[in-house]
């Protein structure tokens, strides 16, 4: 199709009709300045093609003219060598419009038809023709996202639709593959089953199912577990309880028992042999010991008799050696006697004499201490009497204070004197004395001091008074003179001292107080040599020698002498002496006496023991019957007996222990008899409790209907695992045909890409030689301009370029419609707009290599860039009414 | 002496839950094994019948809910003018001691509880030889007992049991240990047997009655109950089936082929009677090979029927797809919907693939297919999963 001619009438600002002719095959360009109609023309060529007669909508009254009208626009065209002529004319108001078409000067079409034959010939984007090509609009070759230009793609899309849905599959590929996602998207996600889809919910439902299903088939399990459980304790319980079984362990048991009471009567005759057999051993051994001790017996009397007669031949020896040495000790004795009497008198005489002397001593030393003791109270009176008088007066620290006072008054009236006015008299000859100081004549030359000033008198003269001055030493003395009133004021309240005080009389009594207080030392000294330990010492030292004793005895006339003494100490010394000898004679004679009396004793023990042993072995003897060897005999015959009784007796227990049963074994039989029937008897009371339980819990499982439900559950799990596999399959068969769709689309995207790149290339290389663009195939846009050696963005690039390759892709896509027998015209209305001068040239060729044998309308306001465009120069030219 | 006359069931399996069923499914099949008593008392007075003989597995399982066996006694309670004889068979077993326990508590006289293998006599002059399963996997014939069980010369014998026999098998596997010529050895009038859900005649003498409420798909047709007659003693049985049941299993098979009409092959296998769909439980096994438009047809016909049926399953996992070229015509004639639409039919023939994954590129294709019908005609609803 060729657009060949326009009229327009009514439409904007051409209300006049105006035309623009001479519209040829390959590049046309219509070049005029802003606002002399260019856009309108483009608008009025969409609404033919596009805009239904019948519409009134916002684009069809955007067209009216300001000052009102109804827009009519006509267009010829070249359709494979026929010329028609499309009219549209718009109405106000829906429905009204008219559309006719002429095919040469005959009426070809009108109304609905006409709309229909116009909708085949080039079919709206909507629709997926080729219709919305390659107009673009000015501003609007940016393919970015803004809206306009979302629309501009569109168009560029919509231009191709019908080629490519023939590739891809078009709106129904895209209806069934909405309809696969939709239907995918409801059963899962990229993360697995939706949730709340069917998957999910078949999933949880088999889950579930699951586990109510173990649950139940452990219940039923356990349910089972407790019927065969039941079963057996009953059929125990039944066997326990059989009659014959329950007589047969009563019999078991009764045979037992009486085995038992057998086996223990024999046991008791057993034990009865061996005790009889212990007796006849024990007599046996009774003999064999009386047999012995018979001969033993015979034996000792043998030997007591043979000790007993040397024991007293020993005994009568003894006796004759100790007769004559009792008799010696006897005449010993009477000798010590005498001595020992004399030497007691001679003891007492010289005790007498020294208790004498004694007492002597003692009454001299008493009267000694008596006058100590008088000494010693004087002089603690003495003492009592001088610490009164050595507290009387000023201590030595307030006679120190006084003459520190002292000393500092001195100081202060020497100071005063110091400072004082000086007199110095001289008389006149035969003068003297008559000056008078305070009433005594003043001497010649003397050098008085007057600090306390004074009346100088004249007899007959007058009198001249003195005053001090006010010096510096007045205040001191002053001072010094309190200090010593104050100091001896102290002094006056001291103990012993009443009225007022000078330093004079303090000094007195300081020297008083010093000296009684020496006098006191010295008493106390003396005091102490008499009696170190106080005078209460001494005094109980006296009451100690004034005792009963002393008082009552009676002093001697005279003190022995010590002649008188001596004298008696010999005579004790020699009764003594004799003493001592008698004593010695006395006591060998004892001694000689104990040795032969301890021989003495030895000898009659040893023969009293003999006595015994041989008394003793006679008893022995005695309780045998006749003659020993009688005796003996009889033993020797009774021991044969025993001995006869205990092989006897032997024989007896050999031969029942041959015969015996074994009481263990029966005794464990009755036991285990016992024993199984007390256990039959608990574990019938045992079985009553479990299978009580057991019919409890059974009851209760039964009650619940478990296997029921168990079977139920599994119906429902048979159930929800088929609906889970179906909807698996389901998911699986929709991914497996959304791959497919997926793939084939990308697949035939790519397809017919290719052709639009190659068709691009050419007229890129016009540009920017070895440039390469790559295109998205889904979206058909371009993405990345390859251009010396570097890959650049697509949004990087200048709007120049931009607009430049959009341009290009544009007459590249209108290359493959013409080539594949559809062409259709490229209208660009003002669509370059930011290309350079320099660049622009090679766009020019572009349009000009892509004209050879397609149509190109160029719209532009840049008259003099688009001078050199070449083609055929267009003009909106007025012509007349329409008919 | 007269003849004697009774009702001959079993296998009632009150308690039975149907978990695999839907909810709404599931609740009319138990409200319809809740009439089973009722059914039978019925069929019994209008034929005149004083004695009922269940021939095991009354209960589904061992441990029933206190609701079922309590309200199943109490019916046959209040059936006064019955006599109802019963063994346990081995779904309810005679080790089930609560639950046998809790029936002879509560039973009235005219309840017979048979657990023990002794003869009792149901009438003057009949003898009635029980085989109670004592456990759910018996081991043994439990009926060989009645060959050495004499009873008086000229007087009817009738045994009662529950299992399979030898050559025949138990409908749970649960041991195939009664003699089918038991009935001869053992000079029974009649064998009263249970365990087969669907009515099977082993011999003259010997019967299943099938359970009177189907249950499984494995027996077609109403559960029913047998009314048997014994002329006398050594007499031939005259028996005939009665229907009890409420609910028809069905399993139909429908055999595809890629030229095939499936909605007029599915019209003719579906039950005649359309108001009478909500009482049939039907599982549509379908095999074969079937085209795309195939596929689509016969599931949209079984969305649009089954819900006028009481259970509706379509089973279609052993037919496989025929994926044609006009199949891919009408997904594209081109593009890449015709690429798609090939790679996955290339899939799907694919031999050198595991099954698995050529199943899912078929039903991927066969989805496709559906898809661009319904961007075709959007009256199409989207294919069932």
């Amino acid at each position: 199709m060729k657009i060949c001619a326009i009229r327009l009438e009514n439409t904007r600002r051409f209300t006049d009709p105006v035309e623009i002719t001479g519209i040829g095959p390959g590049l046309n360009v219509l070049s005029a300045a802003n606002e002399q109609g260019k856009s309108t023309i483009f608008d009025a060529l969409h609404a033919v093609f596009f805009k239904d007669a019948k519409s009134w909508d916002k684009e069809i009254r955007a067209l009216a003219p300001r000052a009102g009208g109804e827009p009519r626009i006509e267009v010829e065209i070249d359709l494979e060598g026929q010329r028609y002529r499309l009219a549209k004319q718009f109405r106000k108001g829906s429905g009204k419009g008219e559309v006719r078409i002429w095919q040469g000067s005959q009426l070809f079409l009108q109304s609905d038809a006409a709309e229909a034959w116009l909708q085949e010939l080039i079919k709206s984007p909507k629709d997926g023709g080729p219709a919305g090509l390659l107009w673009v609009r000015q501003g609007l070759t940016d393919f970015a996202d803004a809206k306009e230009t979302l629309a501009a793609r569109q168009d560029l899309m919509s231009s191709v639709t019908g080629e490519v849905d023939a590739i891809t599959g078009g709106q129904r590929m895209d209806a069934i593959r909405r309809d696969v996602r939709q239907s995918l998207d409801r059963l899962v996600t990229s993360r697995g089953a939706k949730k709340g889809g069917a998957l999910e919910q078949a999933e949880t439902a088999v889950a579930q199912l699951v586990a109510r299903e173990e649950d139940f088939a452990i219940k039923v399990q356990q349910l089972r577990a407790q019927l065969d459980q039941r079963q057996e304790l009953r059929a125990e319980l039944a066997s326990l309880q059989d009659p014959e079984v329950q007589q047969e362990q009563a019999a078991r048991l009764r045979q037992a028992q009486q085995d038992l009471v057998a086996a223990e009567r024999y046991q008791e005759k057993l034990l009865s042999a061996a005790q009889a057999l212990r007796h006849a051993q024990l007599l046996l051994d009774s003999h064999d010991s009386k047999l012995a001790v018979f001969q033993s017996r015979q034996t000792d009397y043998r030997e007591a008799a043979q000790a007993c007669a040397l024991a007293e031949e020993r005994l009568r020896q003894v006796t004759a050696a100790l007769e004559p040495v009792q008799a010696e000790v006897k005449t010993a004795q009477v000798a010590y006697a005498s001595a020992q009497l004399q030497s007691k008198s001679d003891e007492a005489q010289l005790a007498a004499l020294q208790q004498a002397e004694r007492l002597a001593q003692q009454l001299q030393q008493r009267g000694a201490l008596e006058a100590k003791l008088a000494q010693a109270r004087q002089l603690q009176q003495q003492v009592v009497m001088l610490k009164s008088q050595a507290e009387q007066g000023p201590d030595q620290t307030s006679m120190d204070r006084l003459e520190a006072c002292q000393a500092a008054l001195v100081l202060a009236e020497n100071a005063q004197h110091l400072a004082a006015s000086t007199l110095v008299v001289s008389y006149d000859s035969g003068q003297d004395g008559g000056f008078l100081l305070n009433g005594v004549p003043l001497r010649e030359g003397a050098k008085l001091s007057l600090p306390q000033g004074g009346k100088i008198t004249v007899p007959g003269l007058g009198a001249i008074d003195l005053y001090p001055g006010q010096g510096l030493g007045a205040d001191q003395l002053q001072r010094a003179e309190q200090e010593l009133a104050a100091a001896l004021a102290t002094v006056s309240g001291l103990g012993g001292v009443t009225g007022s005080v000078d330093l004079d009389s303090a000094r007195v009594l300081f020297r008083q107080r010093q000296e009684a207080l020496q006098s006191l030392r010295e008493a106390e000294i003396r005091l102490a040599l008499l009696a170190p330990e106080g005078v209460v010492a001494l005094m109980q030292q006296h009451a100690g020698l004034a005792d009963a004793d002393l008082e009552a005895a009676e002093a001697p006339d005279a003190a022995p002498t010590p002649q008188q003494l001596d004298q008696a100490e010999a005579a004790l010394a020699s009764s003594r002496a004799v003493l001592d000898q008698a004593a010695t004679r006395r006591d060998a004679a004892k001694a000689q006496e104990a040795e032969l009396r301890l021989g003495f004793e030895a000898a009659n023990a040893h023969h009293q023991a003999a006595l015994q042993r041989l008394q003793r072995a006679e008893v022995g003897l005695a309780g045998q019957e006749g003659d020993a060897k009688e005796a003996l005999a009889r033993l020797v015959q009774q021991r044969a007996q025993s001995a006869q009784d205990v092989a006897s007796a032997q024989a007896q227990v050999e031969t029942l222990q041959q015969a015996a049963p074994d009481l263990e074994t029966a005794r464990a039989r009755a036991l285990r008899a016992q024993s199984g029937l007390e256990t039959s008897r608990m574990r019938l009371q045992e079985l009553g409790r479990d299978l009580a339980v057991l019919d409890s819990r059974i009851a209760t499982g039964a009650g619940e209907a478990i296997e029921e439900e168990l079977a139920e559950v599994r119906g429902q799990l048979v159930s929800a695992r088929q609906g889970l596999a179906a909807i698996s399959f389901e998911v699986a068969m929709l991914r497996r045909l959304d791959l497919a769709l997926e793939k084939a689309r990308g697949a035939a995207q790519e397809a017919y890409v290719g052709p639009v790149l190659q068709e691009l290339q050419p007229l890129l290389r016009l540009l920017w030689p070895e440039a390469r663009l790559d295109v998205d195939a889904g979206q058909v846009l371009p993405k990345h301009l390859q251009r010396a050696g570097q890959e650049e963005s697509f949004d990087s690039l200048s709007g120049g370029t931009q607009e430049q390759i959009a341009l290009l892709v544009r007459l590249a896509f209108a290359r493959l419609l013409a080539r594949a027998g559809r062409a259709a015209p490229v209208i660009l209305d003002d669509a370059i707009v930011y290309t350079d001068d320099a660049r622009i040239e090679k766009l020019f060729d572009a349009l000009t290599l892509q004209a050879g044998d397609m149509q190109i309308l160029v719209f532009t306001c840049r008259q003099k860039s688009f001078r050199s465009l070449g083609g055929t120069q267009l003009s909106i030219r007025p012509t007349a009414p329409v008919a | 002496m007269t003849s004697f006359r009774f009702l001959h069931t079993s296998d009632l399996h009150l308690g039975k839950r149907f978990g695999q069923m839907p909810e709404e499914t599931r609740q009319d099949l138990q409200q319809a094994r809740q009439q089973i008593l009722p059914r039978l008392i019925a069929v019994a007075r209008e034929h005149g019948v004083g004695h009922v003989l269940i021939a095991g597995d009354m209960f589904d399982t061992e441990t029933p809910s206190d609701r079922v066996w309590r309200q199943a006694l109490a019916m046959m309670v209040a059936a006064e003018d019955l006599q109802w004889w019963i063994i346990p068979g081995n779904h309810d077993s005679a080790a089930a001691e609560t639950l046998w326990a809790g029936l002879a508590k509560h039973a009235s006289e005219n309840i017979h509880l048979l657990m023990q293998p002794d003869p009792v006599l149901m009438a003057p002059g009949v003898h009635l030889l029980p085989a109670p399963c004592r456990h759910r996997f018996a081991g043994q014939d439990l009926t060989r007992w009645m060959d050495d069980h004499a009873t008086p010369e000229g007087e009817l014998r009738i045994g009662l049991a529950h299992g399979g026999v030898l050559n025949f098998g138990s409908e749970d596997g649960g041991g195939e240990v009664i003699s089918p010529q038991r009935a001869a050895s053992a000079h029974l009038d009649y064998l009263a047997l249970g365990d087969w859900h669907g009515t099977f005649v082993l011999d003259p003498r010997s019967r299943y009655s099938g359970t009177p409420e189907a249950d499984r798909f494995k027996h077609a047709g109403l559960g029913q109950c047998l009314l048997v007659e014994l002329p006398g003693a050594g007499k031939m049985p005259e028996v005939r089936s009665v229907e009890t049941g409420s609910y028809h299993w069905q399993e139909y098979l429908l055999e595809l082929t890629p030229t095939a009409d499936v909605l007029a092959l599915l019209q003719a296998l579906l039950p005649s009677q359309r108001s009478d769909w909500h009482r049939h439980l039907i599982r549509l096994r379908v095999e074969g090979w079937a085209t795309a438009p195939q596929r689509l047809a016969l599931q949209q016909a079984v969305a649009d029927l089954s819900p006028e049926f009481c259970h509706f399953i379509l089973e279609d996992s052993r037919l496989r797809s025929e994926h044609l070229q006009s199949d891919l015509e009408t997904i594209a004639p081109s593009g890449a919907l015709r690429v798609a639409a090939q790679d996955l039919m290339q899939a799907a023939e694919d031999a050198s693939l595991a099954q698995e994954e050529r199943d899912i590129a078929s039903a991927a294709l066969n989805r496709l297919f559906a898809y661009a019908r319904h961007e075709d005609d959007a009256a199409l609803p989207e294919a069932a999963t």
